[in-house]
């Protein structure tokens, strides 16, 4: 279904999570990410800022409520379909989670080539985005071999290569220096002002006051909005 | 604030050397130094050799057993066309000589006449004595026994023939004729290599199953170790379907490659037993033939066994996938 401009991209309502009988993660989410927004997630450890976005990237599906994303009830949408959908969101994992067996090239050319993209086409979209951030000269390296900094923009390569929809990305700051983390940010306001919505997932008190987006705050399994 | 950023992004990215872009371009149409790997990994550990083994093993005992069949059909179809082609008719002594000759000399006239038979030899005393000697010994004066007399008859149309006709009419001939037709012997034959055949259908089976059960069981291990790649790969968008064929091209390689080595020892095995089969100088044994028409059938199985290690890794592993996620 085509999304239309005026409706959220993500929209909850009601939303809980729980891991089998144990208590709920999450519990009464109501909230609406609107297209081409850009929100930073906040909360201590263990708030379910985690669990949170893994069903914003629909690897997990809510025990409660209603979760649309790109206006797809997620708990009434098929296998296919979900993976579909899962292509228009890139994802910065705190771990990275690359493909350690592959090298940084494959693993950043991955989203291109479950698109079905010519091998052309992909090499020159690869290249170009590991040359900007940095990574060119690794780029045939194991993703097991490199450094966790650059692991960390690897992943954050993988995650925009696609231009996705929505960028949701869990502390991508927090493992790189200073000058690599204010270049991250760079491509996040970039894509984001290209259309992109974006969710950042941090601790960091000096990136959300240098940037002075709208912040969601997780306590206690509930998500409070603080402007 | 962020506004200032972004411009300077644009500022950095417009600033980009006409050169710079030119050695990307040119980067981009290099050929890769290292070959693309699957992103779905065979598990490199017991599991991998395990497939291995168990395919090239099974290839190897279908070769076996399936030669066997071919073989063993081929000797069927050989012995039935000698033996289809002619019949023997007994014709049996009278107390007198000279009616027991003009007995023989009628069924011989009434054969040589009778419509699709081609030739009508009578067995000499000698070719009796040579058939008789292996039970009476070589000392026995045959002309003393009252041992009835043979006719092996030749025909041209073994495929229409209509013997209860003939045993009819020779009857009006001569009371003392009787034909025997082989289809008794090759009846029992035909039971006997049904019989094998059906073994070789169940050993067929069973090494089928077992290699069936070796796969689903290696797949789901294999799944369960690259539990995270496939969490990963499911978040990045991958379909079930992207990454069952993903796993089953890589098995598939190796599955053809252990039934090519599966194939390449039994061959000579064959031959072997062939040879041996032949060297057996037992009538039957000699037609065993394996001709090119055979020898494709064996040929044929690292493809058939790629082909069902693919099926069934296909399915293993999208029925694993619903479960896993």
């Amino acid at each position: 279904m085509a999304v239309r401009e005026f409706e959220p991209i993500v929209e909850m309502k009601n939303v809980g999570l729980s891991y089998g009988d144990n208590p709920a993660v999450l519990s009464n989410i109501d909230f609406a990410f609107r297209r081409g927004s850009l929100h930073f997630l906040t909360g201590k450890s263990g708030a379910g800022k985690t669990s949170l976005l893994s069903m914003l990237y629909l690897a997990q599906k809510p025990t409660e409520g209603t979760l649309k994303v790109f206006g797809s009830n997620v708990s009434l949408t098929d296998r296919d379909t979900l993976a579909f959908l899962r292509r228009r969101i890139g994802v910065v994992f705190q771990d990275f989670r690359l493909l350690d067996h592959l090298s940084v090239f494959d693993n950043v050319a991955l989203p291109l080539r479950l698109k079905g993209m010519k091998e052309k086409e992909i090499r020159h979209r690869v290249i170009e985005l590991l040359a900007w951030v940095e990574l060119k000269d690794n780029m045939y390296v194991k993703s097991s071999e490199i450094s966790g900094g650059e692991k960390q923009r690897a992943a954050i390569a993988r995650a925009v290569i696609n231009r996705p929809e929505l960028l949701l990305a869990d502390e991508p700051t927090g493992n790189v220096d200073s000058e690599i983390a204010q270049k991250l940010m760079k491509l996040f306001l970039e894509l984001n002002r290209l259309g992109t919505t974006v969710v950042i997932a941090t601790h960091s008190n000096e990136l959300m006051e240098r940037y002075p987006y709208p912040r969601l705050k997780l306590e206690n399994g509930a998500l409070t909005y603080v402007k | 604030m962020a506004d200032d950023v972004i411009e300077k992004f644009r500022e950095d990215k417009a600033a980009t050397p006409k050169a710079s872009k030119a050695k990307l371009k040119e980067l981009a149409r290099q050929k890769p130094p290292v070959e693309r790997k699957a992103e779905l990994p065979l598990d490199e550990g017991y599991a991998k050799t395990f497939i291995k083994v168990t395919v090239a093993v099974a290839v190897f005992l279908f070769a076996i057993t399936l030669s066997g069949v071919l073989g063993i059909n081929a000797m069927f179809e050989n012995s039935k066309r000698q033996v289809v082609s002619n019949f023997t008719v007994q014709v049996l002594p009278k107390p007198n000589y000279e009616e027991s000759r003009q007995d023989l000399l009628n069924v011989v006239g009434f054969l040589e006449k009778y419509p699709d038979v081609v030739q009508v030899s009578v067995l000499s005393d000698s070719e009796l004595h040579a058939l008789l000697e292996p039970w009476l010994g070589g000392n026995v004066d045959i002309e003393l026994l009252p041992i009835p007399k043979l006719l092996d008859v030749k025909i041209d149309n073994a495929k229409g023939f209509d013997y209860k006709t003939l045993a009819a009419r020779l009857s009006e001939v001569s009371a003392e004729a009787s034909i025997n037709d082989h289809n008794l012997w090759l009846s029992r034959l035909l039971k006997f290599i049904n019989s094998l055949k059906m073994l070789a259908v169940t050993v067929l089976v069973l090494v089928a199953a077992a290699a069936i059960t070796a796969i689903v069981f290696a797949a789901k291990t294999g799944l369960n170790v690259h539990k995270e790649i496939i969490s990963i790969l499911h978040v990045i968008g991958a379909t079930d379907k992207y990454i069952a064929l993903n796993y089953v091209k890589e098995i598939s390689k190796m599955s053809l490659l252990a039934g090519i080595a599966g194939a390449a020892a039994a061959a000579p095995a064959i031959v072997i037993i062939g040879d041996m089969a032949k060297g057996i100088e037992a009538g039957i044994f000699n037609s065993v033939s394996f001709g090119a028409g055979e020898w494709l059938y064996i040929l044929l199985l690292p493809l058939i066994s790629t082909a069902m290690t693919a099926l069934t890794a296909y399915l293993t592993v999208v029925k694993t996938l619903r479960e896993m996620m």
